[in-house]
């Protein structure tokens, strides 16, 4: 069970303090409707948008003559289209048949089906939710005299176009990767998986920041359950805005105090295709290229999308690599300490000698001399990721003679440790999922720690108590680790190797209960009988 | 609710029964016939765990300490069923004693004790408030790893050729009065009568009569276990050593040495010492949190926990004097003054009354 802290389940917020916050002076008008008379309703709008100067009103006049009125927020629209599908088409149509002879409770519905050429197109009564919709880009047709508004989805912004994912590349399998446009997002997963019941549910969240959020499932697949869970989590979150999707993991995860993350994010659409199709929920959250996956194991974080496209024989070395350098990374420097420090009788004579002989001018205990370095090279991989590029150069020269050979040299460090140091550097990025590198990365601190205190008895004890923390764990009710505990034994064949994709008959169970079938059998493929 | 799959039991008191006599060697007083000695005990003890297990289904769906409520009423039950609280909790700072010395004697001679167990005490603390499903989980998570370490040692130790097979011979040449003294009741109360606890979490498993069964075979495979782990003591150290030795397995692992690179591999025999006792200590604290959690009415274990694992820390550190002191209490008095009577007597006599009880049962319905 996780620790919590006193209270943190049922707090409340203080509603009189959040409510002058979130809403603007012009509250008392967003629940009233139009009043079908254009001058007091475009009064009543051009208040509500008071000094917002990216807000254009365009007023025009049309057969009858009835006045009329365009309101859109400029830079969040297609002023292109604006100009010849609406514009255009009002001005030119005013003279035609279709309004003339028109009733004006008809008018807005002539417009909406005869004269203006948009492919998306609703009607709405209320002030304040014709407000949010041309604050979410679409544009706003009054009419004098009616009380309704024709809302055209003319939204365009600019966006960055398809990139490889920068944190997550791989060697083979496709190179495209999320966008911070939640629709291109949602394109990409739908051009891999065209069935119907691929479910892309959409929903809102933040106050000020009113962010898109499509939830992807394979209806059939993914356990009902799961997904209204999933639903009645993130409608929960009631905050100002969410600007990336980080925000949003950390507001819905089973276990706020673990240092392990319990919901996947990934950029890659092939990635949350594929687990999609296991039962799990992927989340879409606009303006970030991070997707959420929910439930996931350590396993799911411990593989990478790669291992799928490779074929079953390497990649099932890989994983084994993949999971000896997830050890080393936690445990070879505490290792390192504890043994020079508490047992060096377990080291053979020559290589206890030649420790000993590096270490001979070196002043410090072995637990000071390798937080130096671990330090030090935590230090070049976050700066790493902060310089600006001009300025890259001199810092991988500098960390390279830093913490090589003039540290060596100068007698601060054994040239060992930075063998040690450097192989765990590089086992420390061999995780798919930055997220569980990181923790791994932070875990490996305490535990050295306890290796200079308790040797090698605190390490084992200290490797209990995670063991104990994972095994604990759940992510959306799901145990960390399964299917390794508790054992599917049936499962492992996507664990601890990578079956062929042949004989991967099964989806995981602990998500895809309902459905578990995933292929015809026998698909193996055989040795054509010879002819003849 | 929580709910234990089979092999998880299965791991559990495989674990529990290797507990601390992995390093402390099984039998030794038998010399070169321990492994024969452990073969009988086995035998013994799987009729006792079955007797165990007939209990519980006679009981079904009633942990240990509610088995005597039930049978003899709230004057009479609840008494017996506090003497085996006082048991488990005895065990439990036993297991700590045992640890005070060991650890300090093999791993790491110049830190504190107290330092050494209360970090032991603080893992544990932790397990207990994570819970008795975790610790059945990574029961089932570290029994396959400990093996393959178990089949590795064997391995290395057939690769450094220490090993001499006439080391065993003559068998039972002191003939088999030495062999039936070790057997009873030494070794079949250590770990099998032990297993008794498990009454404790036997409701909580998925399917009750497969965990009976489970729980029997469990018996067979650890009697193997340490009747190959015997062998390897006596056919490396020969029978001398091994009666004098306190840690034979250590000194065995000591011995391995191949092409002069492994070494010295006392570290992973403490290992499975540390990992095997801290299952046991676990289990026997989970046994007294649920006889006090059930007898004394607490609605909330969470608060128990700490308490019970402080005193019995405090208890566990002040036990004994020295090893020998400790290890002699062991053998003789607590065999015929405690065990005997709490884990074969008090079974026995309840069997009738049980048995009684569900026929009495089932005509009524």
């Amino acid at each position: 069970m996780p620790l919590r802290f006193k209270g943190s389940r049922d707090w409340k917020p203080d509603k009189s303090k959040d409510a002058a916050a979130a809403a603007p002076a012009q509250e008392e008008a967003d629940g009233q409707a139009l009043s079908g008379d254009l001058a007091s309703d475009l009064a009543t709008f051009k208040s509500c948008f008071d000094r917002l100067s990216d807000m254009v009103f365009r007023e025009i006049r049309l057969a009858g003559p009835r006045k009329a009125a365009l309101i859109y927020l400029d830079g969040m629209c297609d002023v292109g289209r604006i100009d010849t599908d609406i514009l255009k088409a009002l001005l030119q149509e005013s003279t035609g048949q279709a309004l003339k002879d028109a009733p004006v409770d008809a008018m807005l519905g002539r417009i909406d089906e005869q004269i203006v050429h948009a492919a998306q197109t609703t009607k709405d009564r209320l002030i304040g939710s014709i407000a949010d919709h041309i604050l979410g880009g679409k544009t706003a047709l009054l009419l004098d005299g009616v009380k309704e508004a024709l809302l055209i989805g003319t939204q365009k912004w600019e966006s960055r176009s398809i990139d490889e994912s920068p944190s997550e590349p791989v060697i083979r399998g496709p190179r495209d990767g999320f966008t911070e446009n939640i629709r291109t997002n949602t394109s990409l997963i739908r051009r891999r998986l065209k069935d119907k019941n691929v479910k892309m549910e959409a929903m809102q969240t933040g106050r000020i920041s009113k962010t898109q959020i499509v939830l992807v499932y394979v209806e059939g697949i993914a356990d009902p359950k799961l997904v209204d869970e999933v639903k009645a989590r993130i409608k929960r979150v009631d905050i100002d805005a969410v600007l990336e999707s980080g925000y949003l993991e950390e507001l819905i995860e089973d276990s706020p105090l673990t240092i392990f993350p319990q919901i996947m994010n990934t950029e890659r659409p092939d990635r949350v295709a594929g687990l999609v199709l296991e039962g799990k929920v992927g989340i879409l959250v606009d303006n970030t290229p991070f997707a959420l996956v929910v439930p996931v194991t350590m396993f799911d974080l411990l593989e990478a999308s790669e291992d799928y496209y490779q074929r079953f024989i390497p990649s099932t070395v890989t994983r084994w690599l993949r999971l000896w350098l997830a050890f080393s990374a936690l445990v070879f420097p505490s290792l390192y300490i504890a043994i020079t420090a508490f047992h060096q009788e377990m080291l053979p004579t020559s290589l206890l000698l030649s420790i000993a002989a590096s270490r001979e001018a070196v002043p410090f205990p072995a637990i000071v001399e390798a937080f130096l370095m671990e330090l030090a090279f935590e230090g070049l991989r976050e700066a790493g990721v902060r310089l600006p590029r001009p300025v890259g150069q001199a810092v991988s020269i500098v960390g390279a003679l830093v913490i090589g050979q003039a540290a060596v040299q100068a007698g601060i460090v054994s040239a060992t440790l930075v063998i040690v140091v450097s192989f765990t550097g590089i086992a420390s990025f061999i995780f798919p999922a930055y997220s569980l590198g990181v923790a791994v990365r932070l875990l490996r601190f305490p535990l050295m720690i306890i290796a200079g205190t308790m040797g090698l008895y605190g390490i084992l004890l200290a490797l209990l108590a995670l063991l104990i923390h994972l095994a604990g764990l759940r992510s959306f009710g799901v145990p960390y680790l399964s299917p390794v505990s508790p054992l599917r034994a049936s499962e492992l064949k996507d664990v601890l190797i990578r079956a062929p994709w042949w004989a991967m008959w099964w989806r995981p169970m602990e998500t895809a209960r309902m459905n578990p079938n995933r292929m015809k059998r026998g698909l193996r493929p055989r040795k054509p009988e010879r002819k003849g | 609710m929580t709910k234990i799959s089979l092999y998880q039991l299965f791991c559990g008191i495989l674990f529990f029964q290797q507990g601390t006599t992995i390093i402390f060697g099984f039998s030794s007083g038998a010399g070169r016939d321990a492994w024969i000695c452990t073969l009988l005990s086995t035998a013994f003890g799987a009729c006792l765990v079955y007797l165990f297990t007939v209990l519980m289904r006679l009981q079904d769906g009633l942990m240990l300490t509610e088995w005597f409520p039930a049978l003899f009423g709230r004057y009479v039950g609840v008494p017996i069923a506090w003497l085996y609280f006082v048991l488990f909790f005895y065990d439990a700072s036993r297991i700590i004693a045992d640890l005070k010395f060991t650890i300090n004697m093999i791993m790491l001679p110049d830190t504190p004790e107290w330092a050494v167990l209360a970090m032991f005490m603080l893992v544990a603390v932790y397990m207990l408030f994570n819970g008795i499903e975790v610790l059945f989980r990574i029961a089932g998570i570290l029994v396959p790893i400990v093996t393959a370490l178990y089949a590795l040692q064997i391995i290395l130790l057939l690769s450094s050729g220490t090993m001499h097979a006439d080391f065993l011979l003559p068998v039972a040449g002191e003939g088999w009065a030495r062999i039936w003294r070790n057997v009873w009741p030494l070794s079949v109360m250590q770990s099998f009568g032990e297993t008794l606890l498990f009454a404790m979490f036997w409701p909580l498993v998925v399917n009750r009569r497969k965990a009976a069964k489970v729980s029997v075979s469990v018996v067979f495979c650890s009697g193997l276990f340490l009747t190959v782990l015997n062998l390897l003591i006596i056919t490396t150290l020969g029978e001398g050593v091994y009666k004098r030795s306190i840690y034979p397995t250590i000194s065995m692992l000591r011995l391995i040495s191949v092409g002069d690179f492994i070494e010295n591999l006392d570290a992973l025999g403490l290992m499975f010492f540390i990992v095997t006792t801290f299952f046991k200590l676990s289990f026997y604290m989970f046994g007294c949190v649920f006889a006090f959690r059930q007898l004394a009415f607490v609605k909330n274990d969470r608060r128990i926990i700490v308490p019970l694992a402080a005193v019995s820390y405090c208890v566990g550190i002040t036990m004994s004097n020295d090893i020998v002191e400790h290890i002699q209490s062991g053998f003789e008095e607590l065999q015929y003054y405690v065990w005997i009577p709490l884990m074969i007597g008090i079974p026995v006599l309840l069997l009738p009354f049980a048995w009684k009880k569900s026929k009495k049962l089932k005509e009524g319905t």
